[in-house]
């Protein structure tokens, strides 16, 4: 928000912290992987639903809605798990860059 | 929910007209209750009957719509709440970054129990002949149908709105102090669950048939 | 409840609000603050926080200037909050503004029954309290026109309706007129919180009790030694405070101040205020301010209520306050009073 804020020492790293071509990187990637989560999210439990309803379970669509169920925890998960490991690759990062000043 | 949506025209009016017409309502249809009664046509009025003569067909489809219906407004409802807070904390620190959106993809996924739950029922739907619809096996699976879609709809509409508010506290919450995000986001992950009780009871109770 | 509907209007503000809440200095930021020896000083600390940008083009840098500064940041912030809040929200802001247009009314009437220069006197109007024909005030040229158009001008026409006429105006002390037009105002906004029910309802009760109360307080600690009789103190007393009603009353036949004292010792948190005042450099005005910060910072641990809007105003009312007391004790050279400003967060 204020490029001035960067080089003195303040007390509020919160508004100095991004850049400005590094935030528009980060936010395409956030982008990118929100949309791909969202199709997967759609495609991914029903696409199990329709293969396994025949294939494993003959026909039984509570045992295929059941793992339709489960898949989706796991892309809800796996979408955590992205979050939390590009998090943790942020917060490495800025001490990296300070370290470079 | 009155207060919100009460509010507006002042003085209460709305409250007032409400229970006015709600009052007025109900005396009339045990007015003409009391009149089918005292007049020896009372069992005219037969709940019973009147459900016995709604085809499965219906009760099921009806199931079906009432499970999707009610799990998407749920999951719409808890982005709307979430996405307001998040577009407003995102203002003063903006560091929109994937971690922010778990919470809207976390309303998504009650969007999508409704939909598999939906496609499940669909799955038990059959053609039946004329001769065949009124046999007790049908209305089991009629009322089967409709009772769990509105088991599911119903749990995931709640889930979603607690998914919705509890991500809305997510939001305010790291853009003050971004370590406090994982602490909100376990709650959020146990709302979430609550939408999945609903998910196998309807499995459940629609499993039988 | 009020979670399932607040976002769909003011979700969005209530966000924005928290953000600004989030810029107000630190602790930290002040003791850096106290430690500077020049106005430039000050000026480069400030530079990081959100006041940087607006103070990077002044070149000579002045008590009065940063106030002013300070003053429209503050109020620009809120100009934006007000642009984009709807129905009940827009309201309830407008409530906020009332105060001061209370505190401006007031100073327009002074300067109209002084023969003030009108155009030096609209300069020292808070902007918050400012409305459209406000310059049309100041032609005004007897107080019976003031007060004609005052009530057809502005919305503070009911409190003037029901407890002045214009005779009022021309008679009674200043300072008593702005006391029972507050009066009126803030048992106003007190009921039109109440409205809303659940924690904005529970919230703004809590900080518009004590506002209720301060103003009682501050009317009997201030008439001591005036020819302000009890009966009239008592008629200036808000009618919604923690002290009403045998508070109120009690105050109302006080002498001195040690039975002020022991009104506020049946409320624990008001015992606080009186507490070792001899010995202490606060002043009681500053314990009340300590006190309001806490209150104002309490309003923010709860989500969907609009008291936040009320108490980032207040918070930052105060940020204000303590900046101008800083730069004020740098420089005219008092460095030794210089902590007696109130933080925040």
């Amino acid at each position: 928000m204020n490029p001035k804020g960067s080089s003195s020492s303040s007390s509020s790293q919160s508004s100095s912290a991004p850049a400005g071509p590094r935030t528009t990187n980060v936010s395409r990637s956030t982008i990118a992987k929100l949309a791909f989560f969202t199709i997967a999210m759609i495609c991914i439990p029903i696409g199990t639903y329709f293969v396994s309803v025949d294939r494993y379970f003959d026909g039984n669509a509570t045992y295929a809605g059941i793992s339709a169920a489960v898949m989706a925890n796991v892309v809800l998960f796996a979408y955590v798990a992205a979050a939390v490991m590009e998090d943790s690759q942020s917060a490495m990062s800025p001490v990296s860059i300070k370290k470079q000043q | 929910m009155g207060v919100y949506s009460a509010r507006g025209n002042g003085d209460g009016l709305p409250v007032s007209a409400f229970s006015l017409y709600s009052y007025l309502s109900l005396s009339g249809l045990g007015l003409v209750l009391l009149y089918m009664l005292l007049t020896g046509s009372g069992e005219q009025f037969n709940v019973g009957e009147f459900l016995l003569t709604i085809s499965p067909h219906m009760w099921s489809l009806l199931g079906i719509a009432l499970c999707v219906g009610l799990s998407v407004g749920g999951a719409a409802w808890g982005i709307f709440i979430t996405g307001a807070s998040l577009v407003g904390g995102g203002v003063h620190a903006p560091r929109i970054v994937t971690k922010n959106l778990i919470s809207i993809i976390f309303c998504e996924v009650v969007a999508i129990y409704g939909l598999i739950m939906a496609i499940v029922f669909t799955a038990k739907l059959e053609d039946v002949k004329d001769a065949n619809v009124t046999s007790s096996e049908m209305y089991y699976k009629g009322f089967a149908l409709f009772w769990a879609g509105l088991t599911t709809g119903l749990c995931n509409l709640v889930c979603g709105v607690s998914v919705g508010i509890t991500g809305s506290s997510a939001a305010l919450a790291d853009s003050q102090d971004g370590q406090l995000f994982v602490k909100v986001l376990v709650i959020e992950i146990f709302g979430s669950i609550v939408g999945l009780f609903g998910l196998i009871v309807g499995l459940l109770v629609s499993g039988k048939v | 409840m009020e979670a399932l509907f607040y976002n769909a209007d003011d979700g969005y503000l209530e966000g924005i609000v928290r953000g600004y809440r989030s810029s107000i200095l630190t602790n930290s930021a002040y003791i850096n603050l106290t430690q500077c020896e020049t106005l430039e000083d000050v000026k480069l600390q400030l530079s990081a926080s959100d006041y940087g940008p607006i103070l990077q083009n002044e070149p000579h840098m002045s008590t009065s200037m940063l106030s002013q500064k300070c003053t429209d940041k503050m109020v620009q912030e809120f100009e934006y909050i007000r642009a984009h809040a709807v129905a009940p929200l827009q309201q309830f802001l407008d409530y906020m503004t009332y105060a001061y247009m209370i505190d401006n009314v007031i100073l327009l009437i002074t300067g109209t029954l002084h023969e003030r220069d009108t155009r030096e006197l609209l300069d020292r109007c808070h902007p918050l309290g400012v409305f459209d024909s406000m310059p049309a005030l100041c032609v005004a040229t007897n107080v019976a026109e003031l007060y004609n158009s005052v009530l057809v001008e502005t919305p503070l026409a009911p409190y003037f309706k029901d407890c002045l006429s214009a005779e009022d105006l021309d008679e009674m002390n200043i300072e008593i007129i702005r006391n029972t037009l507050y009066k009126a105002y803030l048992e106003d906004f007190f009921s039109f919180s109440q409205t809303f029910g659940g924690p904005t309802a529970e919230i703004m009760a809590e900080l518009l009790q004590f506002e209720a109360d301060r103003r009682s307080l501050n009317i009997t600690i201030n008439s001591f030694g005036t020819e302000l009789t009890k009966d009239d103190r008592a008629k200036l007393f808000p009618h919604i405070g923690r002290l009403y009603p045998e508070g109120n009353l009690k105050l109302a036949k006080a002498d001195d101040v040690d039975q002020v004292k022991a009104t506020c010792d049946v409320f624990l948190e008001y015992r606080q205020f009186f507490d070792s005042m001899s010995g202490a450099t606060k002043t009681l005005e500053d314990r009340f301010f300590e006190y309001e910060v806490h209150l104002n910072k309490k309003s923010f641990q709860q989500q969907f209520h609009y008291a936040i809007f009320y108490s980032f105003l207040k918070l930052k009312e105060q940020e204000i306050r303590n900046i101008v007391w800083i730069s004020e004790c740098i420089s005219q050279g008092q460095k030794e009073r210089i902590n007696n400003y109130i933080p925040i967060f």
